[in-house]
């Protein structure tokens, strides 16, 4: 049975989706239902089969079981074979439970929020489909076949996020995350191409067989290629800067797709790649640094466009952009510490913000706009929405016992006590700037908080008219626990990295005599260093976390719920307008993109329009004339020296032999004998001659 | 002193040259009736001349060479041949006479070049 987990999970949310394209027209009704429950039922696999192994001690029986069974053959070209098969460590059961719980929870609530939509049905089969892809994704072994799967998220989403085909701006969002996440990928598959003409395997277990066994020593600058390459889709799929583009326009799909995007799939699989390619990453110390400064300058960037968004969704989705930046700091961070963080944040991040996307869809649900400028006063109306979307702002805001202020301290905890190294400064400096982060994170979501829940409601009629219903608030209260219970999973088997003991990062809660076994003295000197150094920055960092989180949420209420704050703000209005010009901008990436590669692009296709016409053509063209020219003096020669001379040459000369030989033909027949002797005498005579 | 009658007499000794002397005179006693006669019929039989004159060489090489049966088998086609070739030539000669009323070769020129 365990064996057949991974098959089972991925089974359920297929059929679903392969079920919807039959009945989605007849029965959109019944079509969300079986699918709802096709993804429930996946999660519940996820749980019985998978939680137990992962919080019990001693070996997973899971990977045990499935590690019995052989990958199975896939394509056999020549001596090399591509496996398919099954790989669930603690990292993929983690996901795995978190994936199928937001999905189920995101279900639910498309059956209310979705009602009512001409394609409904349609709607089901795609958010399953998207499901399915990450979930295949997270259980495969290989890098093909995660690509693969990573290439049909890319594909649902965009059928998702231009959901609303009929408006130009959905379509445009759908082409615009299409494309630029393509332009990651071609890094990315470069990458696993590299890693397959080094390694001659796609698998996991092989690659990293091959970095334990040191086979990229002297050859490190193609690691840093390799891991810098896999970054590339990361940031694609992941909206890091300056890839982030999409997510803010991804906006245009149905509210419970963003929250699937942001919070389950697609923005998470960029994260958990670099998670699963850790030791690849490691072998060249430049790599991770990398991921860290890209990290950290995404995280401040998009933190300072979500202050002046003014759009509920649009706040959310830069805040998204924000934290996987501070993921993917943690990761940069290196050693177990910021493995175990950056996924640590990853699996946090998805409970809150699928429980804010949510709850944002239940806010535009009762006042039907999006913009936070028409709402106001809502606290009253929806209550249910109100606590959970609080919850899940304290949480996002790293408010001390939720699950965002555990994940967000390992981060900070993880860059401070990074390894010693020509490095380590730019990480204590990433952190400082993370700290900062931190603190915008809490005051832009407060600020949204206020705007929407607090205050009078701005336009009465909206206000008069807002309310929730059932099927709306149970994903949000599900979201809301685990917005404040995923954070105990730091203490869990769950961040164990078991594919990564081999490269001395080890559990933390070994105890010195486990160490002692797999660890040589100077690995183990060293292993205490760090752990002595974590512990020393564990405590002061509780100094620094916990004021920014709070600093922050308190600054947004100051500003955006008293009557001093309005007045400083309106002081602050005129100074600081051109930065807010900037902000609201977006920082003209945007117009950046468009003025150097849309409109760079659109050069060269002009020259080339050009170089073709004139060029190429003229080419042709000559070509042509000369054919012409050819065909003249072939013409001429034809007539001249052929015609005139060897084909009525030919006729003259037999005319005139024939009139010469004629005379031979006299009639005598006499005459014909003598020639006839006289031949043969000749001949006789030449034989003779010859071989006498 | 050579006996006139004896066998090593080079001249009377009856061997291949002698055949062969014969069948050169046949051969050109047939190419003279052929060349002067002027009835179709007189270069008829120096055609038949020739063709025996062949003949008697294929049968003395069958004879004195390691040739062997060749010879004679030879001579047979030919003779063969000549039958054949007899028979359309006279009938030729029939219709060239029917035609003209002559077997004379000195009237039968139309096919001059």
């Amino acid at each position: 049975m365990h064996a057949l987990a991974p098959i089972l999970i991925l089974a359920f949310p297929f059929a679903g989706a392969i079920l919807a394209l039959f009945t989605e027209r007849k029965a959109p009704k019944a079509t969300a239902i079986i699918s709802t429950i096709a993804i429930a039922a996946s999660f519940v696999v996820a749980a019985l089969l998978i939680v137990p192994t992962a919080w019990g001690t001693g070996p997973a029986p899971l990977a045990a079981e499935i590690a019995k069974n052989p990958p199975a053959r896939w394509i056999t070209t020549g001596a090399n074979t591509v496996f398919l098969g099954f790989h669930i460590d603690h990292l993929a059961a983690a996901l795995l439970l978190m994936v199928t719980l937001c999905s189920t929870m995101i279900h639910v609530f498309s059956n209310g929020y979705m009602a009512g939509d001409p394609r409904f049905g349609a709607f089901f089969r795609w958010i399953g489909f998207f499901t399915f892809s990450m979930l295949g994704l997270v259980v495969s072994d290989n890098l093909l076949t995660l690509f693969v799967c990573w290439e049909l998220m890319g594909l649902s989403s965009y059928k998702l996020i231009g959901f609303f085909y009929y408006k130009e701006s959905a379509y445009k969002a759908a082409m615009k995350a299409f494309m630029t996440t393509r332009i990651g990928d071609v890094g990315m598959f470069l990458a696993i191409l590299l890693l397959y003409s080094l390694t001659g395997s796609f698998r996991y277990a092989d690659i990293f067989d091959f970095i334990a066994k040191g086979g990229f020593e002297g050859k490190e600058t193609l690691a840093l290629l390799a891991s810098l390459g896999l970054f590339c889709g990361a940031m694609g799929k992941s909206a890091q800067f300056p890839l982030h583009v999409w997510l803010p326009d991804a906006m245009e799909g149905p509210t419970p797709v963003s929250a699937l995007i942001h919070a389950a799939t697609m923005v998470a699989a960029g994260v958990y790649l670099v998670g699963r390619m850790f030791p690849l990453f490691a072998v060249h110390p430049a790599a991770l640094p990398v991921v860290c400064v890209v990290g950290t300058v995404t995280a401040l960037f998009a933190g300072t466009i979500a202050v002046c968004a003014t759009d509920i969704k649009k706040v959310l989705a830069y805040s998204t952009c924000s934290q996987l930046g501070f993921m993917f700091a943690a990761l940069g961070a290196g050693g177990l510490l910021g493995y175990k963080a950056g996924m640590f944040h990853l699996i946090t991040h998805a409970f809150f913000k699928a429980c804010l996307f949510l709850g944002s869809g239940s806010v535009i649900h009762a006042v039907h706009t999006q913009e936070v400028g028409q709402m106001g006063g809502l606290r009253k109306k929806i209550p249910v929405t109100f606590w959970t979307w609080i919850i899940a702002t304290l949480a996002i805001a790293g408010f001390p016992f939720t699950a965002g202020f555990f994940s967000k301290d390992a981060i900070l905890l993880a860059l401070a006590a990074s390894e010693e190294g020509p490095y380590q400064m730019l990480r204590m400096g990433c952190m400082v700037a993370l700290v900062g982060g931190a603190f915008l994170t809490a005051a832009y979501m407060w600020r949204v908080t206020a705007l929407t829940f607090f205050g009078e409601p701005r336009e009465r009629d909206r206000w008069e008219h807002a309310h929730e219903s059932k099927v709306l608030t149970i994903p949000l209260l599900v979201l809301a626990v685990m917005a404040v219970g995923a954070g105990y999973a730091w203490h869990s088997r769950f961040l164990e990295p078991e594919l990564l003991t081999g490269f001395g990062y080890l559990p933390g809660k070994w105890t010195e005599a486990q160490l002692a076994g797999v660890l040589a003295p100077d690995a183990l000197a060293a292993y205490k260093v760090a752990a002595d150094r974590a512990h020393h920055w564990h405590h002061t960092l509780l100094y620094i976390a916990i004021p920014a989180g709070v600093g922050g949420l308190a600054v947004g209420a100051f500003l955006y719920q008293s009557a001093k704050g309005a007045e400083v703000r309106a002081k602050l209005r005129v100074p600081l307008a051109p930065v807010f010009h900037v902000w609201k901008n977006k920082y003209f990436i945007d117009e950046i993109y468009w003025a150097t590669f849309v409109a760079g692009s659109l050069a060269i296709s002009r020259f080339l329009a050009w170089w073709d016409r004139e060029v190429v053509d003229g080419i042709v063209n000559l070509v042509g004339r000369t054919g012409v020219r050819l065909g003249d003096a072939a013409g001429w020669a034809d007539r001249e020296i052929v015609d005139a001379g060897f084909v009525h040459g030919a006729a003259n000369l037999a005319w005139g032999a024939g009139g010469v030989f004629s005379r031979m033909q006299g009639g005598r027949v006499r005459v014909y004998v003598y020639q006839a002797v006289a031949a043969t005498a000749v001949l006789a005579l030449v034989v003779a001659a010859v071989y006498g | 002193m050579i006996p006139l009658l004896s066998a090593g007499n080079p001249i009377l000794d009856i061997g291949l040259t002698h055949y062969l002397v014969l069948a050169a005179i046949l051969f050109a006693l047939g190419i003279l009736a052929m060349v002067a006669r002027r009835n179709a019929i007189g270069v008829l039989i120096g055609v038949e001349l020739v063709l025996n004159a062949a003949n008697l060489n294929l049968i003395a090489f069958g004879r004195y060479t390691d040739a062997g049966l060749r010879g004679p088998v030879f001579a047979l086609f030919v003779i063969l041949l000549a039958a054949a070739e007899a028979a359309i030539a006279l009938a030729l000669l029939l219709n060239l006479f029917e035609r003209t009323g002559s077997v004379s070769l000195d009237d039968a020129d139309e096919l001059k070049g």
